[in-house]
């Protein structure tokens, strides 16, 4: 049955697709938010998704256009993004605070940018699969990446400086 | 990969271990398909305020004889066959022929309107995923959220999933400090030079006589200029209604019964729209009950035939269900 076949793979596939979600939006409300507007939108479709080649790359791909869609539509409402919380049994150390700088320069990337940086080291996509994900060319998508990843590596000796 | 690539890599799967819990995906995912089959069903969401008018005009009860809104040049004409669309400071022709919506829902309907460009404003949700992703048409985008749109030669599009095999693209920007631009996607070169030839940045109004933003008034004329405005006040959409559609609009707005009283209400999220110097619609989502229409210097009920003179046809806002929506918006 569709409903049950859907719910099973949401059940698998759903922590996953969350994860990406707050990396490309930096909350847990708006990571929600993104991740049930795609899910909304494959369960009607879920028949037909479901046999093409690879669900999880459609559905990945439908979290990242409502990622777009929902930053194009909400962006003026958008809200300081919080540091992740320190969990019990967290690290300490050099390595970590280095770690969290890094995310909150990420954060402060433009968005097309951070897509990309995303896309590129976390879900570890080559060039070409980001372009066509994002439906932009393969060349707008290196310069993206190369530009995020610049401007992190300034932010990142900037706050050495500092130090 | 570098250390800061490794380093970003292994920062970005620490911060992914902060990702909610998934346990409400599926009723949070079921809640919104219902939630969003309502809201198409009965095409709503938030309310309708009003606002002032800036109007000198006279408004008889529905007698459209001495109705004259203040004669002045008309901006230029655009050429046959194509129309004047605007957003935020720049404006551009299109082939009429261009309907509205996103670029890429090309295939929402079957791929029956696969071959009718679109155009395309920011704020639109993306309902279903089509391949190639993107259709042809005109999207506007605004380059703090989206770098991509450095003005760019014409260049054809040679094969993927991205849009139509064969596909002439460009981008167009008036300035590197813009706040808008566009980029245009189109099956033959010719349509997206004589586009990009036509985009201009609007100063003082545009050809449909809408200011680029809400704060100045709109240009009269013997035809009414109706032009969208954004809560950040940004021109959203303009458009210009024939002689014959400005008288009846004329006479056919502000019947509603008079409201004693201002509304009160209004936020940052307002939309208004502004129909001439005639009246000023503004749409909120937080004034459930301020659905009126200010008209010469008096708040009236907001009625059907009001909003449908005030909605340009491809509005794309919603309205609450308490909005007196008319059954057809105009084409």
């Amino acid at each position: 049955m569709v409903a049950d076949d859907f719910a099973a793979w949401v059940e698998a596939r759903g922590p996953g697709l969350l994860r990406l979600a707050y990396v490309l939006t930096g909350n847990s409300v708006d990571a929600e938010e993104i991740v049930q507007d795609a899910l909304s939108r494959a369960l009607p479709r879920w028949s037909r998704i479901s046999t093409v080649g690879d669900p999880d790359a459609y559905v990945r791909r439908m979290v990242v256009n409502a990622h777009t869609s929902w930053w194009r539509k909400f962006r003026r409402r958008e809200s300081v993004m919080a540091d992740p919380p320190e969990r019990p049994g967290t690290p300490s150390g050099l390595a970590v605070e280095e770690r969290l700088e890094l995310w909150r320069a990420c954060l402060r990337l433009p968005d097309d940018q951070r897509t990309a940086v995303v896309l590129r080291y976390y879900e570890q996509l080559e060039y070409a699969e980001i372009a066509e994900l994002t439906g932009v060319r393969e060349g707008s998508v290196r310069s993206r990446v190369s530009r995020g990843i610049a401007t992190l590596r300034l932010e990142l000796a900037g706050e050495s400086e500092t130090e | 990969m570098s250390d800061l690539e490794t380093l970003l890599r292994t920062s970005l799967e620490a911060a992914a271990d902060h990702a909610p819990n998934s346990g409400n995906l599926l009723a949070g995912a079921r809640r919104r398909l219902r939630r969003r089959r309502v809201l198409t069903t009965s095409a709503a969401v938030a309310a309708v305020a009003m606002v002032v008018v800036p109007i000198s005009l006279a408004l008889g009860d529905g007698d459209a004889e001495g109705s004259k809104l203040p004669v002045a040049t008309d901006p230029p004409s655009v050429a046959s066959g194509w129309r004047i669309e605007s957003w935020r400071d720049i404006e551009v022709t299109v082939p009429e022929s261009w309907g509205y919506g996103t670029v890429d829902q090309w295939c929402a309907d079957d791929g029956k309107s696969a071959k009718v460009p679109v155009v395309d404003r920011p704020g639109l949700q993306t309902e279903v995923l089509c391949h190639p992703i993107f259709g042809y048409g005109v999207r506007f985008v605004d380059p703090a959220v989206d770098s991509d749109h450095a003005p760019s030669e014409i260049w054809q599009y040679d094969g993927g999933d991205g849009y139509p095999d064969g596909a002439w693209l460009a981008s167009w920007s008036p300035g590197p400090s813009s706040d808008a631009a566009i980029s245009v996607v189109a099956p033959d070169r010719a349509t997206v030079q004589r586009i990009l030839d036509s985009a201009r940045r609007i100063t003082g109004t545009d050809a449909n006589g809408c200011p680029s933003h809400a704060d100045a008034d709109p240009a009269a004329g013997e035809r009414l200029s109706i032009c969208r405005y954004g809560g950040d006040g940004w021109l959203q959409q303009s458009e210009r209604l024939s002689a014959d559609d400005t008288q009846r609009a004329i006479s056919e707005i502000g019947h509603g019964a008079l409201v004693d009283g201002s509304v009160g209400c209004g936020s940052s999220e307002d939309t208004t729209i502004k129909l001439g110097g005639l009246a000023v619609v503004t749409l909120t989502s937080e004034c459930a009950d301020g659905n009126q229409i200010a008209l010469s210097g008096t708040l009236h009920q907001l009625t059907k035939r009001d909003l449908y003179w005030a909605l340009s046809p491809g509005w794309s806002g919603g309205v609450d269900r308490s909005v007196p929506f008319p059954e057809h918006l105009r084409r």
